[in-house]
């Protein structure tokens, strides 16, 4: 909601997940603030310890639809379960465009709306698999994702993939209080270590 | 001491604002109404009735409009809803019919039958259960029931047989249905139980004192006097599950399928997605013009639907009013 609040002028600053749309209201400033990493997470039962970008393609669009066919899997013959964010979520939006492109997801994938309802569903499901920011990959099997570990040392260096942008919006360039909020987020040592917490910061 | 002049002019002075009050609710309904369609009219008027329609993907047809260019010429609008009206019916209507059933029933046994220590906890925590906020049974839902459902229903060999078709994991119109059922039958057993207090006592005990039992007396006499109550606790229950939409976007597996009777057992446990859970899951993309129009459109829809379910509960009501107890026909409010 934060971009259509903001495009609205109900508020300053709205913060987005996703990157702009070509259908997004004109006259939006978009601000990179932060990276995050979107890690790959099965139940913690599977122990699934990589998967290559067509492998992910391959089970998120529906064309493997069983674990023995997912090498490095230890769910048995079960039929995969895929759990994935609505449509007009920003992971979901990254996923898309960083892992599937230009595959589609399977429409057989259950769509969750929020990353804790993603996490919830793999945990209690031995057979699912989902993608969620990083910070909610906790209690799940975190895949490595063409190699490498979905860690916040990966996605801080550079060689994790999966990693998409954070964004705060304002309406035309910020001025005044605004300008200078934005200002410190993006280059006080404070906020980048506020930011280093979970996410990515950006130097 | 107040004069008979003073007096009148406090009378008025309440009436005057006690009908503001009212005409500003109903402003505000108009205001709200005519809103909605302005919105949701790009969305129906690219459509047309190939919006209520089957046809593609109706999830891949979501994400293609909330991808669309930015150029208003060239605003992606294509939907065919038909998932999702079917799935706001079937769920909505099922979970009434089941809900009513054992609505009035329950209030026949409070009302005639239940011991008076066990009315007294009875009829209180039906009420409480009437509040509970829907997340919470949403919550219940996807913790409890949908893992009980997944291990106890869902072989693995039923999942492999449609593995390419549809994922069957627990979350699954059973569960939302269930789960509706138990949300809307208090109101309704609380309703019906008012209706049957408001008969006349000399009515049932006219027929007990022909010979008949209580029973026989209850459903033919009370229960018959309570119609118009009944139709009104319909309509409510009705216009609750219409607009629920957390609870079912969390059980009902949130994929825009359409259920097919025709599967079978299976038919219970696969998923759907109804209107108001859609706009729910999708309102952080309001903000894409025309994809925030086509999730007014759904609005819109289920503003007419619970309009439409409020004029013909008023007019069953009408019909049934001659012989019947009508102290609680109320009229039912908006989806919640």
């Amino acid at each position: 909601m934060g971009v259509s609040d903001v495009a609205h002028g109900r508020v300053t600053i709205g913060n987005s997940s996703r990157d702009p749309k070509p259908g997004d209201p004109g006259g939006l400033v978009w601000h990179k603030i932060a990276k995050d990493a979107i890690c790959l997470i099965t139940n913690d039962k599977n122990k699934l310890s990589n998967l290559s970008q067509n492998g992910v393609q391959q089970i998120f669009s529906g064309g493997v639809r069983h674990w023995n066919d997912v090498p490095g899997a230890s769910a048995g013959k079960d039929t995969i379960d895929l759990f994935v964010r609505t449509a007009a979520s920003g992971t979901q939006d990254a996923f898309q465009k960083i892992f599937m492109d230009p595959f589609n997801v399977s429409s057989t994938a259950k769509q969750k709306s929020s990353n804790g309802l993603v996490q919830q569903s793999v945990k209690s499901d031995k057979d699912g698999i989902g993608y969620v920011s990083l910070y909610f990959a906790k209690g799940t099997n975190a895949v490595a994702y063409k190699g490498v570990a979905c860690n916040l040392r990966n996605a801080k260096s550079g060689q994790y993939g999966g990693v998409r942008n954070f964004w705060m919006i304002t309406r035309g360039a910020a001025h005044g209080q605004t300008k200078k909020w934005l200002a410190w987020i993006k280059k006080s040592n404070a906020a980048n270590r506020i930011i280093a917490t979970q996410w990515v910061p950006l130097h | 001491m107040t004069s008979a002049a003073t007096k009148n002019r406090v009378d008025r002075r309440a009436e005057l604002v006690l009908g503001a009050l009212a005409s500003t609710v109903l402003l505000l309904i108009a205001g709200m109404i005519v809103f909605v369609m302005l919105k949701a009219w790009p969305s129906f008027a690219h459509n047309g009735l190939t919006w209520f329609g089957p046809g593609g993907n109706v999830d891949q047809e979501l994400t293609d409009i909330f991808n669309s260019p930015a150029e208003p010429s060239h605003y992606i609008y294509t939907l065919h809803a038909w998932p999702l009206v079917y799935a706001t019916a079937l769920i909505t209507l099922s979970a009434v019919a089941i809900g009513l059933v054992v609505a009035v029933l329950s209030a026949m046994f409070i009302v005639e039958f239940a011991p008076t220590a066990l009315r007294r906890v009875l009829e209180p925590v039906v009420r409480l259960l009437a509040a509970v906020p829907s997340v919470v049974y949403g919550l219940i839902g996807i913790l409890v029931i949908v893992p009980f459902v997944a291990k106890t229903f869902i072989s693995e060999s039923t999942k492999n047989s449609v593995a390419y078709v549809v994922q069957l994991d627990g979350t699954s119109i059973l569960v939302g249905v269930l789960i509706l059922t138990v949300m809307i039958t208090p109101i309704m057993i609380a309703i019906v139980v008012d209706a049957l207090r408001a008969v006349p006592n000399s009515w049932g005990e006219g027929a007990l004192a022909l010979g008949i039992n209580r029973w026989r007396a209850l459903w033919t006499i009370g229960v018959r006097a309570a119609r118009p109550a009944i139709v009104a606790a319909a309509v409510l229950a009705t216009a609750r599950a219409l607009g629920e939409a957390i609870m079912l976007s969390m059980v009902t597996g949130s994929v825009g399928f359409t259920p097919n009777p025709l599967d079978g057992l299976t038919f219970f446990i696969e998923p759907a997605r109804p209107l108001a859970a859609t706009i729910v899951d999708n309102s952080e993309g309001l903000s894409v013009v025309p994809f925030g129009q086509t999730l007014y459109a759904m609005a819109a829809v289920l503003l007419v639907a619970s309009a439409f379910l409020s004029f013909s509960g008023w007019y069953i009501r009408r019909l049934l009013r001659v012989r019947g107890v009508t102290s609680v026909g109320t009229t039912a409010p908006g989806p919640a």
